[in-house]
């Protein structure tokens, strides 16, 4: 049965102020969920186990994990220090029960700090004792009330262990992006590492091994006994030479077999890594593409950029602008009332002076008289057209439009001189000239702002351009792994690497399989000769001796079949259930996932693939679905394990990187594969709701996996070192 | 006289300006390259700029005679594409009373008087760029000239809001 936590409990421990009672929470089988926004005691709870399991706790400032003797000052409450008077003493404890099908256990760890000054800092060591105590662990039967203190560190000690065992807790408790390092697709090793801790597959090599020693050991003896009675004829001796110089060769082939295969184990991860590189090659290829468009876009940006402000003074003259303009309203004004009375008072000088001149004769027509053409016309013809009436030669109509032909201001005659200088069309022309800039007095400030405008526009997007670029680059950079881009960034140098390091190990693949078929002729030979030997013992050979060696062999070729059988299914279960869990735990999600598939390699180890439907190796899926790749790997070997998972599974924030569709189908998955789950996440917090879970809080709150929901709050407006944390169960 | 020939009497003019002026020219009307300052292109740009301000500032300063002056390439040089020449006869000819002349008195005159006329529309040019020119002195040797690309609208808008 597994072993389930029931109960943890703080005293003065960071945030959680005050004695145990007051920092105490429940829980039992099956999902158990800490909602807290950010401050509100995530990590630090997280912490409390941290320190029973490492007696470690993680600094928040520097991301790394301190050893708890370092740091009493730091996470005892502040609440508490700040209140506590010179020569006091603040317990500081955090105390865990958990309890498996018999027992129930209480383990404890904690230390007292004692004030020193009066005004001592809150941080600084020096003004605090710490006196720490030891591991207090205790139990009692379950169907019992009292507990019994267990002082044998000895047996302490297992009990901590038996909670969760010590080379299983990377498995078992993780803090956010520690999820993607519990399995690394990249390591080759990382997967193999993790089905050897979690499963059972270990006992099959321990049974080949001690069966292949108990076969070696019982042939040995059958040879003495056979030697000793001298009754071994010549041939036997030389055959049993020839059998022993065979497994010589093979003992020396299989080390080299070993060597081989160490040499593979080399190169793969030389071509996992540079293949990862290559892929990577290929995905900064797409961009350096981008960063090139998107730089060709920052230059046009730029030269127009440049265009408007050099350009910007030769608005002041530009027709288009007239920005020289600026503030003339007055001189149009002053201009065009000048050019009226220039007009008017040209007018009448002019009419003066035609008056003065003695002609009487008319000399201007109204508008739509005939012209000279047509007059001369009308008098050749001695028609008048303008009345349709004849007009005889000398009579007085014709004398009437002769005399229009010739008069005076006609363009048949020199015209009067009215001005010393006409200086009419200069005017004129200046008004019209003037006219584009006239035009667009109304407007200048407005086009100036406008250029301002654009000019920040274009600097807006400039800048915008820039942090594309500078974030494409960020990017870019992620995807050189374990080596500095100025010396791998040449995809031509990744690829011959990648081809070098392909070449090596297909050379340790050849050499593995000439190796297994040497190892296989020499065992071959072996047995032979072990059938010869067996027909050529002498007759008084001890049947027991016989008897012992025949068993043992069976039983070390039974173990090592065993061994290769169990492996396969292995593989292949592993794969079944990782694809299930997987499909489980993106099935709220809309996208559909790849295939996960493992493989066994020439070294009899795993290798792992994610794949589409055509085969394709799939790269580049989002964080969330990267993380769930590594959780469902982690519960496909937890489940292919016949007696399942044994211990809980204490989680801070592991779904930071979720949506929500990931997060519904992380803690449905989680109850079928682990017995008891603690999960610490501030994504179902909703400050506005009415019991401060969002939408998705309130769906797990129906949900009948989950077995207990807190809530954690600060109380607001507090101070620093007033601050402590309340929580309620909701569930 | 023809209104054509009174026109080239007026752009065949050369104004000048005070040679003490002339390191303005060369740190804010260079057209060969970046400055410290914002700048025009060619120099009869600044003057033109220069006339406007001290119109709009009312400053008019007259030139020292003799020869510590310098002249520009004649008006009709000017930015005889655009509507420079034109807007710049209408501003001056707006001013008639203040230059001293009466345009329909123009069209009676002999040609030497004219002329006068002519010479006194080049002083008002002359004087007043002289005073939108003193005035960006001032400033440029004060420190007070700002490093931007819109000092030159910066400067004419504040005078102009003024």
């Amino acid at each position: 049965m597994a072993n389930i936590i029931n109960q943890i409990s703080f005293q003065n421990f960071y945030n959680y102020f005050g004695s145990f009672d007051k920092n105490q929470y429940e829980f039992s089988e099956g999902v158990n969920i800490v909602v807290a926004d950010n401050g509100a005691g995530k990590s630090k709870f997280f912490n409390g186990f941290l320190w029973i399991f490492y007696d470690e706790v993680l600094d928040s400032d520097t991301k790394t994990r301190k050893n708890i003797k370092n740091q009493a000052v730091k996470i005892c409450s502040d609440k508490a220090k700040n209140e506590a008077s010179v020569n006091d003493f603040i317990e500081c404890n955090v105390a865990l029960e958990f309890s498996d099908k018999r027992f129930r256990y209480r383990i404890s760890k904690g230390f007292r700090l004692k004030k020193l000054k009066s005004d001592s800092s809150l941080t600084e060591s020096a003004d605090w004792q710490v006196f720490f105590k030891e591991l207090e662990v205790s139990k009692r039967d379950i169907q019992l009330l009292v507990y019994h203190e267990v002082y044998d560190s000895d047996e302490q000690k297992r009990i901590l262990n038996s909670l969760i065992q010590p080379n299983l807790r990377e498995y078992s408790l993780f803090q956010g992006e520690e999820v993607d390092k519990l399995i690394d697709f990249n390591q080759a090793d990382s997967i193999n590492r993790a089905v050897k801790s979690l499963t059972d597959i270990n006992k099959y090599d321990e049974l080949e091994k001690i069966t292949k020693y108990v076969a070696t050991r019982a042939e040995g003896e059958l040879n003495e006994i056979i030697k000793s009675s001298n009754a071994a004829s010549l041939n036997y001796t030389k055959k049993l030479e020839e059998k022993e110089s065979k497994k010589n060769s093979l003992e020396s082939e299989l080390e080299k077999l070993v060597s081989y295969e160490n040499s593979y184990s080399l190169y793969k991860s030389e071509v996992d890594k540079l293949e990862n590189l290559n892929e990577n090659a290929e995905g900064r290829k797409e961009f350096d593409d981008k960063i090139k468009e998107e730089t060709s876009k920052l230059k046009e940006l730029k030269e127009e950029y440049d265009r408007l402000v050099e350009k910007l003074n030769e608005r002041f003259f530009d027709g288009n602008f007239g920005w020289i303009a600026i503030g003339c309203e007055n001189e149009v004004k002053n201009f065009r009332e000048k050019l009226n009375s220039y007009r008017e008072i040209r007018t009448l000088k002019k009419a003066s002076k035609l008056n003065d001149h003695s002609n009487h004769q008319i000399n201007l027509l109204p508008p739509d008289s005939p012209d000279s053409v047509t007059l001369q016309t009308m008098l050749d013809r001695e028609h008048c057209y303008v009345c349709d009436r004849e007009a005889k030669k000398d009579s007085e109509s014709w004398k009437h439009i002769n005399s229009l032909l010739n008069r005076k201001d006609s363009s048949q005659n020199k015209p009067i001189q009215v001005f010393n200088n006409d200086l009419n069309d200069f005017f004129g022309d200046i008004q019209l000239g003037a006219q584009p800039y006239v035009g667009r007095i109304i407007g200048i400030e407005e086009s100036i702002i406008r250029t301002r405008e654009k000019e920040q526009s274009l600097l807006d997007k400039i800048t915008k351009v820039k942090e594309k670029i500078n974030n494409l680059k960020e990017e870019r950079s992620h995807l050189i792994i374990g080596g500095d881009e100025d010396n791998l960034s040449d995809a031509r140098q990744i690829m011959a690497q990648y081809r070098g390091a392909l070449t090596r190990l297909q050379k340790a693949e050849e050499d593995i399989i000439k190796s297994r078929t040497r190892i296989d002729g020499l065992n071959e030979g072996i047995r032979k000769d072990e059938n010869e030997l067996s027909r050529m013992r002498p007759q008084d050979t001890p049947k027991e001796y016989e008897f012992h060696f025949e068993i043992s062999s069976d039983l070390r070729d039974a173990a090592q079949r065993t061994k290769i059988r169990v492996f396969d299914e292995m593989i292949l279960k592993l794969e079944k259930m990782a694809n299930q869990h997987f499909q489980n735990l993106i099935k709220h999600n809309d996208l559909s996932g790849g295939i996960l598939k493992f493989e066994k390699n020439p070294i009899g180890t795993i290798d792992f693939k994610y794949i589409d439907e055509k085969g394709n190796e799939v790269t580049g899926a989002s964080e969330g679905f990267q993380r769930m790749k590594v959780l469902a790997v982690l519960m496909a070997i937890i489940s292919v394990n016949p007696n399942g998972y044994l211990y809980p599974l204490l989680a801070d924030a592991p779904l930071s990187a979720f949506g929500k569709g990931f997060i519904l189908g992380f803690f449905e998955e989680t109850e079928k594969v682990f017995p008891q789950s603690i999960i610490l996440l501030k994504d179902l917090y909703d400050k506005e709701s009415d019991n401060k879970l969002n939408k998705l809080g309130n769906e797990l709150l129906k949900n009948k996996s989950v077995s207990s929901i807190y809530l954690n709050q600060i109380p607001e407006n507090l101070k620093q070192i007033e601050v402590y944390t309340e929580h309620i169960k909701i569930k | 006289m023809t209104s054509n020939e009174f026109r080239d009497m007026i752009l065949i003019k050369t104004p000048k300006y005070s040679v003490s002026l002339e390191y303005l020219f060369e740190k804010l009307a260079n057209k060969q390259g970046k400055g410290e300052f914002s700048q025009f292109g060619p120099l009869y740009e600044l003057y033109v700029y220069a006339f406007f301000l001290g119109l709009k500032i009312g400053s008019r300063i007259e030139l020292a005679s003799g020869s510590n002056a310098k002249k520009f390439v004649e008006i009709a040089g000017w930015k005889s594409s655009s509507p420079l020449i034109d807007f710049l006869l209408l501003t001056i000819f707006s001013r008639s009373d203040e230059i001293g002349f009466d345009w329909n008195e123009l069209e009676d005159m002999e040609e030497k008087d004219l002329a006068e006329v002519v010479r006194k529309i080049i002083t008002f040019i002359e004087e007043y760029a002289y005073g939108g020119l003193d005035y960006i002195k001032n400033k440029f040797d004060n420190g007070q000239l700002d490093n931007s690309q819109y000092l030159f609208v910066d400067l004419i808008s504040e005078v102009v809001n003024q």
